[in-house]
C-alpha cells in the first residue's frame, strides 16, 4: 500500500493537466530569446524587439496568451459536467483545488519568463548598465500583466457555465474600458460637444477599466521607444491599480470558486444574481453606440429622431437577444421586459445629457486665477500637417499640450484669445486648436475649438512670439545643450548630417533660437512655408528634437551658407528634371507655373498647401551630380 | 453512519430532492431504486459533496461531509460516465487518484487489472465502455474508502460485464466494511446483493426497508376455503395484501411463519402453501400499503 502526502502529490498531477500549455510556454519563451539574440544584431526575426525590460512588445503578448491559455486550462473543467464531478468529488476543500490551478499556471509563466530574462542580460549588448534593473522590471510588469489578465480569465470562467460565454466574456472584458466605455463616450462626446479634445477622467477610466491597456500602460509597451527607457516612477499609478486590480480579483475569484455551485454548469451564467449586472454592463453601451450609428446615417446630421429610434430597437433586440443566450430558448426574447424598459430609459437620459450639454462642457472657460498655465497647440502650425487630411487630428497636440506652459501674462493673452475663438462654428474651420486648462491641483481639463480663419491667426500674435510659447511648440528653442547630439538639416529636396563640432554645434543653435525669437506671425503667413529643417538628433535620424528654418532666419541660413549647405534654396531653385501630377507626367515648363513646396515643409495652415493632387519632380542635387526624386504639395495661390 | 438529514435540492424551480432523510449504517449495501429524474444522481452527489443542498445536511460519523475534506476521504463517488484525462492510461489513472487518496492500493490495483487482462500503456480512451466502467470500479475499490457510491454502473454493460463487476464490488464488501451505495432504476440489479433498499420517487424517499428483515417478516400463502370461511381470516393476520378468486385466497402477511399457518389453520382452510416472495413483489405490495402505485417504477 502506498502512502504519499495528498497536497503535494496532488500538486504534481495538476500540473501534469497543464503539458500543452508548458509546451507553449517554452516555445514561446524560447522564442523570444532568439528574436532578442537576433535583435541585438540588428536583424528581425518575429518582432525584432532589442529591449530587456518591461518595453518588449513580444514578452507582452507571450504573457497575455499564456494567461488566457493557463485560466483555461486550470478552471475550464467547471463547464464540464464529467470534469466537475471528478474534481469537485476529490477529497479536497475548494481552496485547496483552487490554489492548487491557481499556482500551477503562475509558475508556467514565472519560470520561464524569469529563465529567459536572465538569458537575454548575457545576451544584451547594450541597456546602458542598467541590464539587471530592466530584466527585473521586465518579469516584475510580465509576471504583474499576467496576473491581471489571468485573474480576469478566472472570474469569467467562474461567472459562466458555457465555454463559449467564458471565452466571448473574456474578450469582451479584456477591452471593456476601451471599446465598451472609451468609444461610446468619445463618439458622443465628438457629436454633440462642439469643443470636445478629450477628458483626463475618462481615458484614465478607459484605461483602468481595459485590462490590456492597463498592462500596456504599466510596460510601457506603447511609449513607443527604440531603446529600454522603461521608469518605475513614471509607471508607480498604473502598478497601484495594477496591484489593487490583480489583490480584488483574486481574492474574488477564490470567493466566486467556493461559492459556484456545481449545477451551474450548462448554463449561460453560473450566478443568477449576476445576470442583471452583466446586463446593464453588455446592453447600456452596445444601445448607445447602436443609437450613434443610425443617428449617422441621416441626412441631415445629428438626427435625434434616429439616435432615440436606434437607442430603443437596439435596447430591446439586445435584451432579446441576450435572455435568448442565457436561457437557450428563443421565446425568452421577450422576457424581462422591465428590465429592458429600464435600461432604453438609462440610455435615452445618458443620450439626453449630451445633446442639452448638461454639464456646459462647451460653454466652459476658467477664471486666470483658477488655473496655473494654459497650453495650446494650433494644428497644422509648425507641424506638416496638409489641409486635406481631416483637420480635427492634431499628432502634434499631446507632446505640446504636456511641455508648455503659458503663465503670466501669456496666459491671460491665451484665455482672451480663446474666449474669441470658443464659439467659432465647426464647419467654418480652417484649422482647430487644441488647449489644455492646467489647475493648480495638477488637474488639467481639454478643450478644442474651431479656428476660421487667417483674422483669428494674426490675433493669436501675441501668444506666438512668447518665449513659452515657442519652447512648448518647437522643441529646438528648447533649452538642451547640443554636446553630444549631431544635427541633421534638410531644406526639403537635399538632407545632409552636418559634421559639426561641438562648438560649431552650439554656434549653430545660437544662431536658431536667435532667430525663432525674432519670429513674429505676421512672418509666419508671409512666407506661408518654411525653407528648411534643422534637427538635433539623439539615437538616431528617426528621433530628436527639430524646428523649421524660416526665410527671416537671416543669421542661421548664412551660418549654413557659410559651412557649405544651400539653406536658401527651395524647390523652385532646383533644375527640375521630371514633373509627375498625381501619377500623370506633365511637362516640367508646368512646373514653373506651380508654387511647389516640399511636402516636408508644406506647414501653414493659412495659406492652404493643398490641391488635392499629389506631385513627384526629379531634380539635381546642389552639386548638379545626384537625382534626386521628392514628393511636393502645389500651393494655391495667394488671393 | 452516514445521515441524510432532511435534504432538498432545486434546479431552476424544478424540485429535485425534497426533505429526504435517510440513515446508511456502516457496512451495509443499499440500493437506490427510482426512475430516471427521480433524483438518485443528485442524491449522490449531495452525499459526495458535490452538489451543496438548500436545505438539510449530509453528515458522517457525526461531521458535516460538505467541502471536509477530511471526511470527504471516506467516499469515493463513481458516476455512470466517470471522465479520464485524456491521454490517460489505467496506470496514469491510479497516479492521479492516489495521488488524493492516501490509502490508495497501487500493488493491488496492478494485480486487478492484470487479473482482468488490461494493458497498461494502452490509452482509456480506445477501451470499451464496459472496460472503462471496469477500470473505474478498480480505482473505487483501490482507493480504500469507507463508502463508495455508484451511480447506474451497471447500466448498459453486457451479462459478463455486469457480473465481473457485481463480482469485484461483492468481494470487497465480504473483506472489508465497506460500505456500498448503489444507484439504479433497475430493482434486479440490485435485488440480488443489497440489503438495504431505498426507493425515490419524485424527489422524496417513498420506502426504505432492509430486504432481509422484510423477506423474513413477510409471507406470501395461497390458502384454499369452503364458502364463507375465508371472511375470519383478515382478523388476526397483518395483512400487506389480500386476493381472491373463488376459493382460492392469495395473502401477503408480515410476521413470523409458524403463527401466519397457525392462524391459517384456524381460519378453516382446507389446504395452503407458502409461495416464494421477490423483492419486487414486497415493495409493491409495501407502496401500495402507503398508497403508492410503483410497480410502474420498478418493473
Amino acid at each position: 500500500m502506498i502512502s504519499v502526502p495528498s497536497s503535494h502529490s496532488y500538486f504534481f498531477q495538476c500540473l501534469k493537466r497543464y503539458a500543452g500549455v508548458i509546451v507553449i510556454s517554452l516555445y514561446l519563451h524560447a522564442s523570444y530569446i532568439v528574436d532578442f539574440a537576433m535583435a541585438q544584431q540588428g536583424l528581425y526575426l518575429f518582432s525584432g524587439d532589442n529591449k530587456l525590460g518591461p518595453q518588449n512588445n513580444m514578452m507582452f503578448y507571450i504573457s497575455l496568451i499564456i494567461a488566457i491559455l493557463c485560466g483555461l486550462q486550470g478552471f475550464s473543467y467547471l463547464h464540464s459536467e464529467k470534469k466537475l464531478i471528478l474534481y469537485l468529488g476529490l477529497p479536497l476543500k475548494r481552496t485547496l483545488l483552487f490554489w492548487h490551478s491557481y499556482i500551477c499556471g503562475i509558475l508556467i509563466m514565472m519560470i520561464p519568463c524569469i529563465v529567459s530574462r536572465i538569458i537575454c542580460i548575457f545576451l544584451a549588448r547594450d541597456s546602458q548598465g542598467n541590464a539587471l534593473y530592466f530584466a527585473a522590471g521586465g518579469i516584475l510588469m510580465n509576471v504583474l500583466g499576467f496576473l491581471l489578465i489571468y485573474n480576469l480569465v478566472i472570474l469569467i470562467i467562474l461567472l459562466t457555465g458555457r465555454i463559449w460565454a467564458a471565452l466571448a466574456g473574456t474578450a469582451i472584458a479584456l477591452v471593456y474600458g476601451t471599446y465598451f466605455i472609451g468609444t461610446v463616450i468619445e463618439k458622443y462626446c465628438t457629436a454633440f460637444l462642439n469643443n470636445y479634445y478629450k477628458i483626463n477622467m475618462v481615458e484614465e477610466l478607459t484605461a483602468v477599466l481595459s485590462p490590456i491597456r492597463l498592462y500596456g500602460n504599466m510596460a510601457g509597451v506603447n511609449d513607443y521607444s527604440i531603446y529600454d527607457n522603461w521608469n518605475i516612477e513614471d509607471k508607480a499609478e498604473y502598478l497601484f491599480i495594477a496591484a489593487a486590480a490583480i489583490l480584488i480579483s483574486g481574492l474574488l475569484a477564490l470567493f466566486l470558486f467556493n461559492l459556484r455551485p456545481a449545477e451551474s454548469t450548462g448554463k449561460a451564467l453560473a450566478f443568477k444574481k449576476s445576470k442583471g449586472f452583466i446586463k446593464i454592463l453588455l446592453q447600456i453601451p452596445l444601445s448607445l453606440i447602436i443609437g450613434y450609428y443610425s443617428m449617422q446615417l441621416s441626412v441631415k446630421d445629428r438626427s435625434v429622431l434616429l439616435l432615440l429610434g436606434g437607442i430603443i430597437i437596439g435596447s430591446f433586440l439586445l435584451g432579446g437577444i441576450l435572455e435568448i443566450l442565457d436561457k437557450a430558448d428563443i421565446k425568452a426574447f421577450i422576457g424581462n421586459k422591465y428590465q429592458t424598459f429600464t435600461i432604453t430609459v438609462i440610455c435615452i437620459l445618458i443620450s439626453g445629457a449630451f445633446i442639452f450639454d448638461i454639464w456646459n462642457y462647451d460653454s466652459f472657460l476658467p477664471d486666470s486665477d483658477e488655473i496655473e498655465a494654459v497650453a495650446v497647440s494650433i494644428n497644422g502650425l509648425e507641424t506638416d500637417y496638409l489641409l486635406n487630411y481631416d483637420p480635427a487630428v492634431d499628432y502634434a497636440a499631446e507632446d505640446r499640450l504636456n511641455i508648455m506652459n503659458l503663465t503670466g501674462r501669456n496666459k491671460i493673452n491665451a484665455l482672451n484669445w480663446l474666449y474669441k475663438v470658443m464659439d467659432t462654428d465647426k464647419s467654418q474651420a480652417l484649422t482647430f486648436v487644441s488647449v489644455a486648462y492646467k489647475y493648480h491641483n495638477d488637474q488639467i481639463k481639454y478643450r478644442r475649438y474651431a479656428i476660421a480663419g487667417q483674422k483669428q491667426i494674426e490675433e493669436f500674435s501675441a501668444i506666438y512670439e512668447s518665449e513659452e510659447y515657442k519652447q512648448g511648440t518647437i522643441p529646438l528653442a528648447g533649452e538642451e545643450k547640443p554636446s553630444g547630439h549631431s544635427f541633421l538639416w534638410s531644406n526639403g529636396v537635399e538632407t545632409y548630417h552636418l559634421d559639426f563640432t561641438d562648438e560649431e554645434n552650439q554656434e549653430l543653435l545660437d544662431c536658431y533660437r536667435a532667430d525663432l525669437a525674432k519670429l513674429n506671425i505676421e512672418q509666419l503667413i508671409e512666407y506661408r512655408t518654411p525653407i528648411g529643417l534643422l534637427k538635433m538628433t539623439e539615437w538616431n535620424e528617426e528621433n530628436g528634437r527639430e524646428g523649421y528654418i524660416y526665410p527671416s532666419f537671416e543669421t542661421t541660413i548664412g551660418y549654413l551658407i557659410s559651412k557649405g549647405f544651400a539653406a536658401e534654396k527651395a524647390v523652385k531653385d532646383y533644375e527640375i528634371l521630371k514633373l509627375e501630377v498625381q501619377d500623370r507626367e506633365c511637362n516640367i515648363e508646368e512646373a514653373a507655373e506651380m508654387l511647389l513646396v516640399s511636402e516636408s515643409l508644406a506647414v501653414n495652415p493659412v495659406l492652404a498647401a493643398d490641391t488635392g493632387e499629389d506631385v513627384v519632380i526629379k531634380c539635381r542635387d546642389q552639386n548638379n551630380r545626384v537625382y534626386t526624386v521628392i514628393s511636393c504639395k502645389i500651393l494655391n495661390p495667394r488671393h | 453512519m452516514l445521515c441524510i438529514n432532511g435534504v432538498s435540492k432545486t434546479f431552476d424551480n424544478v424540485q429535485a430532492l425534497n426533505n429526504v432523510s435517510l440513515t446508511i449504517e456502516a457496512g451495509k449495501t443499499w440500493g437506490i431504486l427510482g426512475v430516471n429524474g427521480a433524483g438518485k444522481s443528485t442524491l449522490l452527489k449531495i452525499i459526495a459533496g458535490i452538489l451543496r443542498p438548500d436545505k438539510g445536511s449530509i453528515v458522517l460519523d457525526d461531521k458535516q461531509l460538505y467541502n471536509n475534506s477530511k471526511i470527504k476521504k471516506e467516499i469515493f463517488f463513481l458516476s455512470d460516465d466517470a471522465y479520464y484525462f485524456p491521454n490517460a492510461t489505467v496506470e496514469t489513472m491510479a497516479e492521479f487518484y492516489s495521488s488524493v487518496y492516501k490509502e490508495f492500493d497501487i500493488v493491488r490495483y496492478r494485480k486487478l487489472y492484470e487479473a482482468l487482462e488490461f494493458d497498461n500503456i494502452r490509452k482509456m480512451r480506445t477501451f470499451s465502455k464496459g472496460m472503462k466502467r471496469q477500470v473505474f470500479i478498480l480505482l473505487a475499490l483501490c482507493s480504500n474508502t469507507n463508502y463508495l457510491l455508484c451511480d447506474e454502473i451497471f447500466d448498459g454493460l453486457d451479462p459478463v460485464v455486469r457480473n465481473t463487476i457485481q463480482e469485484l464490488l461483492f468481494h470487497e464488501v465480504k473483506n472489508r466494511k465497506l460500505t456500498l451505495i448503489v444507484a439504479s432504476h433497475n430493482l434486479k440489479e440490485l435485488e440480488n446483493f443489497c440489503d438495504c433498499l431505498g426507493i425515490i420517487h419524485q424527489g422524496g424517499i417513498l420506502l426504505s426497508k432492509e430486504i432481509q428483515h422484510m423477506q423474513h417478516q413477510t409471507h406470501k400463502f395461497q390458502c384454499v376455503y369452503n364458502e364463507g370461511k375465508a371472511l375470519q381470516l383478515a382478523s388476526g393476520l397483518d395483512l400487506v395484501s389480500i386476493e381472491r378468486q373463488g376459493f382460492l385466497v392469495t395473502l401477503l402477511a408480515r410476521g413470523i411463519k409458524e403463527e401466519i399457518e397457525e392462524i391459517i389453520r384456524r381460519s378453516g382452510a382446507d389446504r395452503y402453501q407458502e409461495l416464494p416472495l421477490t423483492v419486487e413483489e414486497i415493495f409493491i405490495n409495501e407502496s401500495e400499503v402507503i398508497g403508492y402505485d410503483i410497480s410502474a417504477i420498478i418493473s
